[in-house]
């Protein structure tokens, strides 16, 4: 993932008119389709990353498909510009802030390792009941999608205590905004806080602009990180196979699932 | 004569205030706070509901939050 396009000031700013998508790539077979529809490369295989604008129905694309920004833009600057060219040409509509959807991971587990992958909190939303649960997520959904507060968590929800289970720091889970560090490889995650499931909108803002203006991004080097988790047996089952030529030479064997 | 006095003043003046640190670089600010970013969906279905819901162009991405079958970083 190119992090010198989309961590740029520029593009940032030019992506609040966008709906932002990234998937986790082979975490989930209709999305691998999805994605192949999109970019494959030479072996025809799909690979690590893809990368493309697409229009708001998402049938046609409105710049050069490939594995990063790279492949259809010079700079992170042009493709701010290019961005707002795009978006100036669409009439975005608005809609009742709690009709927002939450942009959540699939699972809790992708949703602390995609954290760890970010080096920053995740918050996992949990209720065994799931209209308090679509309530809690429709709460959250426009303060997660806001310019305070928009990048800085990864969220992910879950109606099943039992998912809850990789999350250290109290012993009873009942329902609430569990605020977790993920551990450094994204494995387990460590509670901070709890808030309450019932907490409004503006409770809710408050304690997370709090929490994100007292937390540092956390930083890794990749290549320590890959060598001393290969070393100390930290690893990954993705949910379909890995198909990337580079991936799978990284991975020092042929095929099949990490 | 003049100047090899010169150097030698400015050597006994500099290298004292060099090692007490006053043309040492200034120590890199702390980062404090969650840097502002790109809001995410990690889901297709909800990211195209929500695109066609407020008719927005879609900035697209897919990356494996693995490296080499290890966690933790893309």
């Amino acid at each position: 993932m190119d992090r010198s396009f989309l961590s740029n000031e520029k593009v940032i700013e030019a992506s609040r008119r966008f709906v932002c998508i990234r998937l986790a790539t082979y975490e989930d077979d209709a999305e691998a389709e999805f994605l192949k529809t999109i970019y494959v490369g030479n072996t025809g295989a799909l690979e690590n990353t893809v990368f493309v604008l697409l229009s708001p129905d998402g049938d046609e694309n409105l710049c050069r498909p490939g594995r990063s920004p790279q492949f259809a833009f010079r700079s992170p600057e042009q493709m701010a510009l290019e961005m707002g060219k795009i978006a100036d040409k669409y009439d975005a509509k608005t809609i009742t802030p709690s009709k927002h959807r939450l942009p959540e991971m699939k699972n809790v587990r992708l949703g602390v390792n995609v954290g760890a992958c970010d080096g920053i909190p995740s918050i996992i939303c949990y209720s065994n009941d799931d209209d308090e649960l679509n309530q809690m997520k429709s709460r959250l959904a426009p303060l997660a999608l806001s310019d305070d507060l928009a990048g800085k968590f990864v969220y992910a929800s879950s109606n099943k205590a039992t998912e809850l289970s990789m999350l250290k720091g109290t012993k009873k889970k009942s329902a609430g905004f569990y605020v977790v560090t993920p551990d450094e490889y994204g494995l387990a995650g460590k509670i901070q806080e709890v808030l309450d499931a019932d907490s409004n909108e503006d409770a809710l803002k408050k304690a997370l602009v709090e929490i994100a203006e007292n937390t540092a991004k956390s930083k890794k080097d990749h290549n320590s990180h890959v060598r001393t988790g290969k070393r100390s047996g930290k690893s990954w089952e993705t949910e379909i196979p890995v198909t990337d030529p580079m991936s799978l030479r990284a991975m020092g064997r042929r095929g099949g699932r990490n | 004569m003049k100047r090899i006095i010169g150097v030698a003043l400015v050597a006994v003046i500099a290298v004292p205030l060099m090692i007490s640190g006053i043309f040492a670089s200034p120590a890199p600010p702390v980062e404090d706070g969650l840097p502002k970013g790109i809001a995410f969906y990690g889901v297709l279905k909800d990211g195209l509901m929500e695109a066609e819901a407020t008719n927005r162009p879609i900035l697209f991405l897919s990356a494996a939050p693995q490296c080499a079958g290890v966690p933790g970083m893309w």
